[in-house]
């Protein structure tokens, strides 16, 4: 996968902050050095009329008698003494250099006057005495040891500067590290979460919000595993009400999950009990009745409440029965058009194949057991869905009574050859909806006409 | 309009001035010895620059020996010597140039000479050098008042003919004199004071004196020009540098007071422990000999030579015209150190450079 590499979101904002002090620092650097530039040269312009000043007092002799070369020892002296001070002139009334310009080292070649443009402050103190101008003095003051100092200074700026980026760049990777790395043990666990895995604890020690976050994915991961907990819980003993459901679909339920234990029925106070040995019917038992006695009177049940316990292992075998045969059976006792009307409680909606696809005229195989259970009305019923005709439709074209049908539908619903999918429409459930022909049928969600049975919604049972 | 004349008279004396040391230096160029180019002498003098310049210049066209000149006071020649010496310093000085001869009475004294009995004394007058050979009288000079006229005229004073009317009130800020500590010229006019009122009485004469005085320079010369400038009326220095002024073009008179006055015998020596002892005694014998002395004509000083060879400067004035006192040089070197105490306490003036 070609993936594009990106910073970090922390090392962008740590870096960001590095340069923004590195800005700040530089610029109060930058106006600092320019201050201390201003105040060095004005301090050495002062020093510089101070100098001139003294030499001017003690030059008046010397200028206003021509004797020069006497004050050459002193200027000597004085340039010695301060290594800033490059030249120092006494020029007469008419300006003209009286005593020899006096240079630092005597190197004359190495800086002219014109080559220190910028680089020397420059004074000049008059020569005054008995109310008269005799001559002055001019100084000029090297600032190139300010300006090593400053470039010294620069440099060191610099060079803070440039480690501070190498150190921050430094800090904010190992900060960003050290945020990341957390995250990203939270996203591999959450990525785990996301497939299921909920035994791996999470396990991010940090007392920062990183390790909240951590807290509360854990507290979320043992959350989850308690529900899920709960929930295989309860599919493994559902538990429900027969005038929702209605007995042939629970059994369904049992059945396909290979359940083992014993379904327990209640009604009126009275309790009987439908035993599974991996998801097959073997026992029943109801009041003094057992074996298939004791089954085929739980299809007559309108109403009465179930729970599924594992707990309740079979002990004995009573019923043999293939199981098509055994739920036909039962399913033939109902003569019962309220039971019916659990299942089937409009007219007007379409029975179907369990899939989807298939011709219903393709799901009996001639070697089936159920070709030779089916009686020919039910297998005549049958040969009419085709997940098209309502139930309605099918009477007619069986020439019967929609009522004289609906045994048939509930006995092939019962055994699992057609499905009638009222998934939507459970509201009509247990309600007489009225079997009128002229009753316009149930809304549908789906297709206006399919609605499935509802035995998927067992798990949400007592939800 | 005064001070736009001085300026135009000063700048023609610098114009005669150059031309004749371009004349000295061109009839002594034909005598210049190359190959010595690289030696140098470092001569302190207590003549006024220019002028010593031109003896140097002169010096070097002769011999070839390169000069270096500084001009400081006589006082703080000698102090520097003494400082040199007292911290065990190699000299930087070769020879001292110039100044009254009790600064060099002294410094025979307190050893800081070399002995050097020029060929050229044989010229000069035994009084106006020591014995021992350790210093040499180059000139001589007496002292003199510098007046200037209309200064005098503006505050209502006649030209002041003895020491006495310098004292007059109304020339209160009017007088300058060298500082007796610092300088040859001023010690000299303290002492000269002192051989002819006596000690007391010259140092009271001087402690009225002060009330008048407007300032004590440190050069010798300096009040002449202070004069000329019309910043004062009255000066006391040497009547050479006086008449030099004149010359120059400034408004001074010279007068010499009517009581007597003192003089000076400009001395030559060579400082003790020289590494340059053959050019300094080349210096000696060059400022010693007529030749050298003859210069202080040629370029219109009016010092008087020693050397008896020597001609006179036109508008000198020789000894034997005025009312010169038998000064006494060494008297003068031997009470130095009391007497500039006593003028220091009469006076208040720490003085000196």
């Amino acid at each position: 996968m070609n993936r594009r590499f990106r910073f970090p979101i922390y090392f962008k904002i740590s870096s960001a902050i590095f340069l923004v002090i590195l800005v700040v620092v530089s610029g109060m650097s930058y106006v600092t050095l320019k201050r201390t530039a201003h105040e060095y040269k004005q301090q050495v312009k002062e020093t510089g009329n101070l100098i001139a000043g003294m030499i001017a007092d003690y030059s008046i002799e010397p200028v206003i008698m021509d004797n020069y070369s006497s004050l050459r020892p002193v200027l000597t002296d004085i340039l010695a003494s301060n290594e800033d001070i490059v030249l120092i002139e006494v020029l007469d009334d008419e300006g003209v250099p009286r005593v020899d310009a006096v240079w630092q080292d005597n190197d004359r070649t190495k800086d002219s006057p014109d080559n220190l443009t910028g680089k020397v402050v420059e004074v000049m103190s008059p020569i005054i005495a008995y109310s008269r101008t005799w001559g002055h003095v001019r100084v000029v003051c090297s600032l190139n040891g300010f300006y090593r100092a400053i470039a010294s200074a620069r440099l060191s700026v610099i060079g803070i500067a440039v480690a501070s980026c190498g150190l921050g760049l430094l800090m904010a990777s190992l900060l960003s590290r050290a945020i990341l790395t957390p995250i990203r043990n939270l996203v591999n666990h959450a990525r785990l979460l996301s497939k299921g895995d909920l035994d791996t604890p999470i396990n991010v020690q940090s007392s920062d919000e990183i390790g909240f976050l951590a807290i509360t994915l854990e507290g979320m991961r043992v959350g989850l595993r308690r529900f899920l907990s709960s929930v295989a819980r309860r599919a493994m003993s559902f538990e429900g009400d027969l005038h929702l459901f209605g007995l042939p679909a629970v059994l369904s339920l049992a059945r396909t999950g290979r359940r083992t234990g014993g379904l327990v029925l209640e009604r009126f106070g009275e309790v009987g009990v439908v035993y599974f040995q991996d998801g097959e019917v073997v026992d029943a038992a109801f009041q003094d009745r057992s074996g298939k006695n004791a089954l085929y009177e739980f299809f007559r049940w309108r109403e009465g409440i179930f729970k599924f316990s594992p707990g309740l292992v079979p002990t004995r075998i009573t019923i043999d029965t293939d199981w098509p045969a055994l739920i036909l059976e039962g399913a033939r006792q109902v003569n019962d058009m309220v039971i019916f009307k659990h299942v089937i409680h409009s007219p007007g909606l379409i029975p179907l194949s369990p899939r989807w696809n298939d011709r219903i005229g393709d799901l009996l195989d001639p070697n089936d057991t159920l070709e030779y259970l089916l009686d020919n009305e039910e297998k005549e019923a049958l040969s009419y869905v085709d997940g098209a005709r309502s139930i309605r439709e099918i009477s007619r074209l069986m020439g019967k009574d929609v009522f004289q049908i609906y045994p048939h539908i509930y006995r092939l619903v019962a055994v699992g050859l057609v499905q009638i999918d009222e998934y939507e429409s459970s509201q009509g459930h247990g309600k007489d909806s009225g079997l009128d022909e002229d009753r316009p049928p149930k809304k549908a969600v789906d297709s206006g006409k399919i609605i499935q049975f509802p035995m998927h919604r067992v798990g949400d049972v007592g939800r | 309009m005064r001070m736009k004349n001085i300026r135009h008279l000063k700048r023609i004396s610098r114009v005669s001035r150059i031309c004749i040391v371009l004349l000295i230096l061109v009839s002594c160029s034909g005598q210049h010895v190359t190959g010595t180019s690289q030696r140098s002498l470092v001569v302190r003098t207590a003549l006024m620059e220019p002028e010593a310049m031109v003896y140097a210049r002169a010096f070097e066209n002769r011999t070839g020996i390169k000069v270096e000149v500084v001009r400081q006071s006589t006082g703080v020649m000698l102090s520097f010597l003494k400082f040199e010496r007292n911290n065990a310093v190699d000299t930087t000085i070769d020879v001292l140039f110039g100044g009254p001869a009790d600064a060099y009475v002294i410094g025979a004294r307190e050893g800081l000479f070399e002995k050097y009995i020029s060929p050229e004394r044989a010229n000069i007058a035994r009084d106006h050098m020591d014995k021992d050979g350790c210093w040499s009288g180059v000139y001589l000079g007496s002292i003199g008042f510098a007046v200037n006229p209309k200064r005098l005229k503006e505050l209502g004073l006649s030209t002041p003919a003895c020491w006495d009317d310098l004292l007059s009130p109304k020339l209160r800020g009017e007088i300058s004199m060298a500082n007796p500590v610092s300088s040859g010229t001023g010690y000299t006019i303290l002492a000269t004071l002192a051989q002819i009122m006596g000690k007391d009485q010259a140092l009271e004469y001087l402690k009225a004196l002060d009330s008048n005085t407007l300032d004590y320079t440190g050069s010798g010369a300096m009040p002449g020009k202070l004069v000329g400038l019309g910043q004062i009326a009255v000066g006391i220095l040497f009547s050479h540098d006086v008449l030099a002024f004149r010359q120059q073009g400034y408004d001074i008179d010279l007068v010499f007071p009517k009581e007597g006055t003192g003089f000076e015998i400009g001395g030559i020596a060579i400082v003790k422990g020289t590494k340059k002892l053959d050019e300094a005694k080349r210096f000696v014998d060059f400022m010693l000999s007529a030749e050298g002395q003859n210069l202080y004509a040629a370029m219109g000083e009016f010092r008087l030579p020693t050397n008896r060879l020597a001609t006179i400067p036109p508008g000198a004035v020789p000894f034997s015209k005025i009312n010169v006192i038998e000064y006494d040089v060494t008297w003068a070197a031997v009470h130095k150190e009391d007497l500039l105490e006593e003028w220091m306490s009469a006076t208040g003036d720490a003085g000196g450079e």
